[in-house]
Order: C-alpha cells, then sequence, then structure tokens
C-alpha cells in the first residue's frame, strides 16, 4: 500500500479529484440564488478578491505541478534510448510536470551548493586556483551570479524553484484532508444529531474516544505504521480532525430536527433519508464551508510542524516543512543561512493569510449568528 | 378639572435606516403629545414604525443604520433629538423608563434579581448597602410579587414571563420616571396574566401619576387601557383619538380595515349550527403523554412532565374542532400525538376507524397523508433552501398522488386556490411575507388532499389583517375540500370566529368542552370564566375581568386535587383531594366538583 500511495500519478490523481470536486461545489453553489448573492457580499470588499487572487494562483501553480510526464531516454546521438531485448522506449524514472516544464531555466541553474539571494559569489569559501597556479582562500564566482532570487540550498538547488514545488504538497495536504473530513462529518454528524438515541451514543464515543487520544501519538504511529508520505499525512490527519466538525454540525442537526420545516417534512411522512440530505444539510452547507477555509490554513501550518520534527511528508517530497527542518541546520552555522527558512515562511503565510482572510468573509457573509438584522 | 399639560410632544419626527435596498423610512414624519398621567397608546401592524418611535424618544435608535433624519422631541421643554449622550443618559432611567416585550432578554441571567434592582437603585437613588435593598424589597412588594425576600435571591429564569414583567416595571419604576414607555408588555405573555400586568400597569399609574406612551398591535388592550390612541401604517400617524371615538367611527381607511380583521368577542358566532349527525373522524380517548425528567450519572427518570394527563376529544366529519388554553396547558402536545410526531405514554387515537397510537413509522405512513399540519411560525415552516415548488412537491411525491408529470402543474393550481401566484414554483420562502409563507404551507398541506387538518396555532403571528384572511381562506376550504379542522390556539377571540366546538384545557387536562357558542358566551367552570373575561375587547360590554391569582403551576408537579384549585376563587377542601372527572349536563361536559353551585 505504501508504494501504491506514493506513486506520483496516485498523488496526481488526488489533486484532479480534490479539483474538480472544488469546482463541482462551486458550479452547484453558483446555481443557487442565496449563494449567490452571499458570495456577492463577499467579493465586495477588496482584500477579499486579493485574498481570492492569490489563491487562485497557488491553485493554478499546483495544478500545473500536478500534470506529471516521463521524459523518454535519449542517446547521446540523440535518437530515443530502447530496451536492447524488448525495444521498448525507457524512460526517465523521475517524473516530470508541466511546472518543472515552464521553469526549466529555474529548475537548471543550479550550483555548487550555498549561496545567499542576488550574490554573485558562492557563499562558502572554497581554495581557488588563479591562472598563474596559485592557490588562495575566497568565494567562487556562480555559474549563474545573480539570479537566484532567494538563493541556492545545499546543493546547489535554485530556492525560488523549491518554494514554488511546496506550493503542490501545501494545497494537497490542506484540499485533500479537508475533502477527506467532510463527508464523514457530515454523515456522522447528522445521523447523530437526527437519530439520537443508540446511534447519537455511538457516534459521539467513537469521537469522544478519537479526540481524546493526543492527535501527534495518533499521527506519528500512523506514519510508522503505513511509512512517511503525503497521502498516509492527510489520511491520519483526517481521521484525527473530523471529530471538531462533526460535534458541530450534531448540536446544529439537533437545533434543525426541532424546526417546523422538519417536523412538517416528518408529519408528511417523508423518507428520513431524505429528510436528512433535503432538509437538514443544506441548511448546514455555510458551517460546512466556513469550516473548510478556515482548517485548511491550519492544516498547511500542521504539515510544517510534522516535516519539522521529522513525521511529514518523506525526504523525497519537497515541502515547506521539510525546507523548515533544513533551515534548523543551516541556522546554527555561523553567518546564518537564512533565506531558505525565509523562503518557505513567505510562501506559507502567502497561502494561509488569505485563506484565512476568505474564510472570514465567508462566516461573515453565511453564519446567520453574526448578521445584525 | 383643568387639562393636563403636556409632558412630551413629538414634532415631525423622521427616523430612515440605511439597508442595503435603499433608505427605510420607518418613521416618517409622526407628531403627538403625551400629557402628564395618560396613557397615550400607538397601534399598527408589524413595520408601521410604532417601536422605532419609541426607540427615538430614548434615542436608542440602532445605529449605525438607522438616524433620525429630522424632526422635534421635546421632554419638559427640552429637545432630546441630538442631546449629548452624557446628558440622554440622565433622562433615561430617571425621567424616561422603557420596558419591553420580551422580559427574559431584558434580564441579564447570570445575575440575581436582587443584584439587578440594587443596581439601578444605586445608579439612580445613590443609596447603597442595606438601605438599597430595602427600597429593592419595597419595590418587589409594590409590584405585587409574593415573598420578595425569596425572590431577591432568585435568578431570572426561575421566574415565571408574568413574574419577569413585574420585577422589569419594578425596575422601570423605580425612580419614578414621569414617562414609562411600554413596548408592547404583554404580548409575550399569556391572556390571564396579561390582565394581571394590565391591572397591576393601570393601579402603579394612578398611585405615580406616570404617563404611559403604551406600543401595541392588540386593539383589545388599546381599547381598555389607552386614554388617546394614535394608528401608525408605514411610518405615519394616520388617525389619533379617544377609544369611544375611535371605535366607534373611524376615520380613515386603514382604521376601518384593522378594525374590521380583529375578531370580535360579541355578536352572534358565525358557526352555531351544530351538525351532531356527522361522523365521527377522529376520537382521542385517555390520551397521556408524559416526558420523563431524566437526572444523574445513569439518566433516570426522577419524575414525568405531564404534558397531556387523560385527554379525550372527538372530532366529526367537516367540523372545526379547537382545543384553547394558555402556553403549558399541552394543546401543543396533543397536536403532535395525533400526528403522531411523539409516540404518546398511553391512550388511543383513531382515526376513521384505525387505532394510530401504537402504529409503527410504516404504518403510519398512509396517516400521514390523510392528517396534515399547519404550523404556527411561517418563517421556520418552510425550508430556506428549497424552492417553493419543490416543497409542495415533496409531499404528492411521497404519497404517490398525481402523475409524476402532473405534479408541478398541480402545485401551481393549489398556490393560485390559496391566493398565491402560480408562476412563484422557482423562488425561495424567504421573498415572500409571512402571510405568504403561510399560504404556501396550506397549499403544501392541502396538496396531499388531507381528511384532517391540524392548525397549530396557524395564525399567531400574523398581523391582524393577514389573519382575518387567512382564517377566511381556511373556512373557504373547508368547505371545498371536506376537511375538518383541529384547531390549537390561545387566542379565544379567534377560536369563537372559526371553530363548531371547543375544548378548554389546563395543565394537561379538559375543563370544559361543548358547543362553542355555548362554552365562549356562558362559561360554567371557574377557569373557562376567567379566561374568556381576560380577553381584552374592543366592545364595551360591562363585564367584570376576573383576575386570577399566581401563574400556571409546573406540569412536572401538578397539584393535588383539582389541578386549577390553587387559583380557583371558588374553591373548597374537596377540591384539594378530589380530581373532578369531565361530567356531561345539558349541553357541554364540565370537570369541576361545584359545577352544579357557582
Amino acid at each position: 500500500m505504501t508504494n501504491l500511495l506514493n506513486n506520483w500519478y496516485v498523488k496526481d490523481a488526488i489533486v484532479a479529484v480534490v479539483v474538480g470536486i472544488m469546482v463541482w461545489i462551486g458550479l452547484m453553489l453558483s446555481r443557487r440564488e442565496v449563494w449567490r448573492s452571499a458570495m456577492r457580499q463577499v467579493f465586495g470588499r477588496r482584500i477579499v478578491r486579493v485574498s481570492f487572487a492569490i489563491l487562485a494562483l497557488y491553485t493554478l501553480i499546483a495544478v500545473l505541478d500536478s500534470v506529471g510526464y516521463h521524459q523518454p531516454l535519449r542517446n547521446s546521438d540523440g535518437s530515443l534510448r530502447r530496451h536492447p531485448e524488448t525495444n521498448r522506449v525507457i524512460f526517465d524514472s523521475d517524473g516530470r510536470s508541466l511546472l518543472d516544464l515552464l521553469l526549466t531555466p529555474l529548475r537548471n541553474m543550479e550550483e555548487k551548493t550555498y549561496s545567499a539571494p542576488f550574490s554573485a559569489t558562492q557563499f562558502t569559501k572554497e581554495t581557488l586556483y588563479d591562472d598563474e597556479g596559485k592557490t588562495t582562500r575566497g568565494q567562487p564566482p556562480l555559474k549563474h551570479p545573480r539570479r537566484h532570487v532567494l538563493g541556492t540550498d545545499r546543493v546547489g538547488n535554485d530556492v525560488l524553484y523549491l518554494s514554488l514545488k511546496g506550493i503542490r504538497t501545501g494545497m494537497i495536504i490542506g484540499g485533500f484532508t479537508t475533502l477527506l473530513v467532510i463527508p464523514f462529518a457530515i454523515l456522522f454528524g447528522v445521523t447523530a444529531g437526527y437519530f439520537r438515541g443508540w446511534i447519537d451514543d455511538l457516534i459521539q464515543y467513537i469521537y469522544t474516544v478519537l479526540s481524546s487520544i493526543p492527535s501527534l501519538l495518533l499521527i506519528i504511529s500512523f506514519m510508522i505504521v503505513f511509512g512517511r508520505g503525503l497521502p498516509q499525512l492527510c489520511i491520519i490527519m483526517g481521521i484525527t480532525s473530523w471529530t471538531g466538525l462533526c460535534r458541530v454540525l450534531r448540536g446544529e442537526t439537533l437545533k434543525l430536527r426541532e424546526l417546523e420545516y422538519v417536523q412538517a417534512a416528518e408529519a408528511m411522512g417523508v423518507r428520513r433519508a431524505r429528510i436528512m440530505f433535503q432538509h437538514i444539510v443544506p441548511n448546514l452547507m455555510h458551517i460546512v464551508l466556513i469550516t473548510a477555509v478556515l482548517s485548511f490554513s491550519g492544516r498547511v501550518l500542521a504539515e510544517a510542524v510534522l516535516s519539522y520534527i521529522g513525521i511529514g511528508v518523506g525526504a523525497d517530497t519537497i515541502s515547506w516543512g521539510s525546507m523548515i527542518n533544513d533551515a534548523r541546520q543551516e541556522l546554527a552555522r555561523d553567518p546564518v543561512i537564512w533565506w531558505k527558512l525565509i523562503a518557505a515562511l513567505v510562501f506559507m503565510v502567502g497561502l494561509v493569510l488569505p485563506a484565512n482572510l476568505f474564510g472570514d468573509a465567508l462566516r461573515d457573509a453565511l453564519d446567520p449568528r453574526l448578521r445584525t438584522e | 378639572m383643568s387639562t393636563p399639560s403636556t409632558i412630551l410632544t413629538i414634532r415631525d419626527l423622521r427616523t430612515h435606516f440605511n439597508t442595503p435596498e435603499g433608505l427605510v423610512r420607518a418613521v416618517d414624519g409622526v407628531s403627538f403629545e403625551l400629557r402628564e398621567g395618560e396613557t397615550y397608546a400607538l397601534v399598527g401592524e408589524s413595520g408601521s414604525g410604532k417601536s422605532m418611535t419609541a426607540l427615538s424618544v430614548m434615542q436608542l435608535v440602532p445605529r449605525p443604520a438607522g438616524f433620525i433624519a429630522g424632526g422635534s422631541i421635546t421632554f419638559e421643554g427640552r429637545e432630546l433629538v441630538g442631546l449629548p449622550p452624557v446628558e440622554m443618559r440622565g433622562i433615561r432611567g430617571n425621567d424616561i423608563s422603557m420596558i419591553f416585550q420580551e422580559p427574559m432578554t431584558a434580564l441579564n441571567p447570570v445575575f440575581t434579581i436582587g443584584n439587578q434592582l440594587v443596581e439601578v437603585i444605586k445608579l439612580h437613588q445613590g443609596l447603597r448597602g442595606d438601605k438599597a435593598e430595602r427600597v429593592a424589597l419595597d419595590m418587589l412588594d409594590h409590584v405585587g410579587i409574593a415573598d420578595p425576600d425569596q425572590r431577591l435571591r432568585d435568578f431570572p429564569h426561575q421566574l415565571s414571563g408574568g413574574m419577569r414583567q413585574r420585577v422589569m416595571i419594578a425596575m422601570a419604576l423605580a425612580c419614578r420616571p414621569k414617562i414609562l414607555i411600554a413596548d408592547e408588555p404583554t404580548t409575550a405573555l399569556d391572556v390571564t396574566i396579561q390582565s394581571q400586568i394590565l391591572e397591576l400597569m393601570a393601579a402603579l399609574q394612578s398611585d405615580l401619576g406616570t404617563a404611559i406612551l403604551l406600543i401595541t398591535h392588540n386593539m383589545g388592550v388599546v381599547a381598555e387601557n389607552a386614554d388617546r390612541i394614535g394608528v401608525m401604517l408605514d411610518g405615519k400617524l394616520v388617525e389619533e383619538a379617544p377609544p369611544d371615538k375611535l371605535f366607534a367611527s373611524p376615520q380613515h381607511d386603514y382604521t376601518k380595515l384593522l378594525l374590521d380583521a380583529v375578531p370580535s368577542m360579541a355578536g352572534p358566532t358565525p358557526h352555531s349550527e351544530l351538525n351532531t349527525q356527522n361522523q365521527e373522524l377522529l376520537q382521542v380517548s385517555n390520551l397521556k403523554q408524559h416526558f420523563p425528567i431524566r437526572k444523574g450519572l445513569f439518566q433516570r427518570a426522577v419524575g414525568h412532565v405531564r404534558a397531556v394527563d387523560g385527554l379525550d376529544i372527538d372530532i366529526r366529519r367537516g367540523e372545526t374542532f379547537a382545543i384553547v388554553g394558555e402556553s403549558g396547558c399541552g394543546k401543543t402536545t396533543v397536536g403532535k400525538c395525533i400526528n403522531r410526531l411523539v409516540d404518546p405514554t398511553t391512550g388511543s387515537i383513531r382515526f376513521d376507524g384505525h387505532e394510530l397510537a401504537d402504529l409503527k413509522r410504516k404504518g403510519l405512513q398512509p396517516f400521514r397523508q390523510r392528517i396534515q399540519m399547519i404550523f404556527q411560525d411561517p418563517f421556520s415552516s418552510l425550508n430556506p433552501r428549497m424552492r417553493i415548488g419543490a416543497t409542495i412537491v415533496e409531499g404528492m411525491r411521497t404519497h404517490g398522488i398525481g402523475m409524476p408529470a402532473d405534479r408541478t402543474s398541480r402545485a401551481a393550481a393549489m398556490l393560485e386556490r390559496v391566493g398565491m401566484e402560480g408562476d412563484i414554483l422557482d423562488r425561495y420562502p424567504h421573498e415572500f411575507s409571512g402571510g405568504q409563507r403561510q399560504r404556501i404551507g396550506i397549499a403544501r398541506a392541502l396538496a396531499v388532499e388531507p381528511d384532517l387538518v391540524i392548525c397549530d396555532e396557524a395564525t399567531s403571528s400574523l398581523d391582524v389583517s393577514v389573519q382575518a384572511k387567512i382564517l377566511d381562506l381556511l373556512d373557504d376550504l373547508k368547505a371545498e375540500f371536506g376537511l375538518s379542522y383541529l384547531f390549537i390556539s390561545h387566542d379565544i377571540a379567534v377560536v369563537r370566529q372559526v371553530s363548531d366546538r371547543i375544548a378548554v384545557m389546563y395543565l394537561g387536562q379538559i375543563v370544559e368542552t361543548g358547543p362553542t357558542r355555548d362554552v365562549i358566551d356562558e362559561p360554567q367552570h371557574p377557569y373557562t370564566r376567567a379566561l374568556i373575561s381576560a380577553v381584552p375587547r374592543i366592545e364595551k360590554d360591562g363585564r367584570k375581568r376576573i383576575v386570577l391569582p399566581g401563574d400556571v403551576p409546573s406540569p412536572a408537579n401538578p397539584p393535588s386535587g383539582c389541578r386549577f384549585h390553587p387559583r380557583c376563587p371558588h374553591a373548597v377542601n374537596a377540591c384539594r383531594q378530589m380530581m373532578p372527572a369531565l361530567e356531561t349536563t345539558d349541553n357541554r361536559r364540565i370537570a369541576c366538583l361545584r359545577s352544579g353551585e357557582i
């Protein structure tokens, strides 16, 4: 299972599903006048429009980074390299994405090791040989001087490139986990609140037990059993975090089931499944949407923390968390190598802050308790 | 006696609101005067601007959306519009006080009654400690609260609605204000409690000489309590007159319309012919609904709320049967038991020969079509996320009524029958007013062709002119569709107008039942007499209001013997020990041990 989960195609499929569902939800909601007017209110503020544009840009980058392909290997004369026996074309085992293709110049700008942003020379000193063969200690010039906007890391990769690659990881963690959580939270929360009785007791028992286990311990043990990786992380973060939303939805359902329109459907003899999904769930969607957007940013941050303590995504996945983890050693050096940490933080804040602003605006528009009428 | 001097003058008051839909003129050029010691009543339907007028006087218009756009309010020669907030605070409470509709939200739930009273006394009279507490005790005593020592230590939730309103009046009158503004002071209260409060306000007014600005939608309350009346419509004062003149010869068309719409307590009852020949549709016998009170670690039942405690009614085909009673008497629970939204504890519910009381979900399904319900609150009885068409079609689909292709056109036809346009199927409930939503709710119920319709306070939250139209509609539909109604209401005037027979409930039991005309025009049970005498009415009929002492006891711990004996003016020893049974007299059944004597 670990192999399957770490397969590049599987992750791409996940992104495709996530984006597809988001677009579908957007289309569904935009057909409803209630939501359209709410959205007009949300987008009435400039800060929200800016936030949304930034989020859209991040999403675009994540999508571009998720359209993957494998480059065929070529011989030195430029012809396709083929398997000696089967005569099949041999592909590079490293996958590439559309983003990689767009960023080819950035990706190929490799140096030997660290260099500061916009520096013309390498950060570390080396023994240099001048024309006469004399040796001096000094900082050698870079292959691509003054073109590394955010510097390079220990093995000479451009940090801007790494940061951009980190977007996909962050978006998957935030988006996929959220979409994983929502159906369970809705199903269990509404079922518990609507049926009451032993079903309610059972579901409450499950989520109370789950939320009384320290989530960090649960995540660590899960990652040890199933291996480090992005999908595993999403799954276990989902398992530990559906309880909060579930609890809120259960409470709201308890309230809604006593409302007259639910009683009316009940008295009409409407089937219970239909009451739940036609009369109760649509009236909970504002809570789901607000929670989804606000918890999205929490999950992006959680990934950073988990990668920092070494149980996040694997070392082969570029993520802001692992960049911060690397920075642990870099900050211990003198002079300090700061740019990798700062780059990861800036990109992370660039995602989390607009998401929070957007979530707050959604709450202002959708949460009836905040309305001042 | 010389004319009393004017204490408050309002000239061309305009209070406007900025809303996303544009400027709303809530109060649009209102002028009137309040004289010393009089009661001036502002009446009008919801949205007429009567409450906003009061808030403008207090300078409490909700900011920033609302603002006073013009006009003047002078109190004893001082202009209140534009007065600095510091000076206004000195006037509020000291000179002008206000009591609100909902006494629960006006009192802070985390402080005791004593804390809150003493705070007011400290603030306005500068008294502290024991002295302030003594004044607080006096005040509670003054507004007729029994055992004021104990009440001072109670929290608001421990008091009944009527007691809370008394506390609010005590607080408002703490500083002997010159003006008391009462904004729907009795609307949230039961009719017997309402008459207690109105009596109290009148007594205090003659004691203290306070001028009262009474704001209400209830014409009966106005007729009995006001010296002069101003009728408001759309932010304007359309007519002003003393009650005798206003009710005898209303001038403005709107006033005439309003007075026509008020259900009358006088004159012949509209439904008088008895249809005893008709066969019985519903028979309820010995119905009990006890809700367990669970306490402690293991949630053991420590007692029961006896919401319905042994009830017998029968409804004939084509009849309108009404259950009336005050809040907490169990009338709503009866409705819920009959259409089986709750499972009755014991008893039998026979509907057209079928026993419903112990049917399970599946067996009930055919009766979910034949028994329909119209709910009280038009704002919560329609799913806000469902289109009108889907709401109406849902029931038809559930019960397989009509061909799937025809259902939409049937829904449109039904909407037209209840007085709506047929082309609103694709719209959402929030686009409609309360009365329109109630029509949609009626269309939903009738679309599945029921036999019995339970109307649970179906018109209570509507304005009186809308209520009249809905009642007319229900009456028309009854004949056209061959319906029977079970009408559950607290409003005796409405019930008098619509029902053929009536049952009066008190604490889960029927105290008196019979033909509407007999019961309402000649009540015999002491509770029915008090209840009916407490209904405020426009007509001067020389009746004496019977004010019952105290509150309705808790159904979790009902009194021994006759449930009504603690409040009954005629109770004797036997009433404390023996529970009276419903006994048939010539034209009605009555549960009173002394029914022959009093």
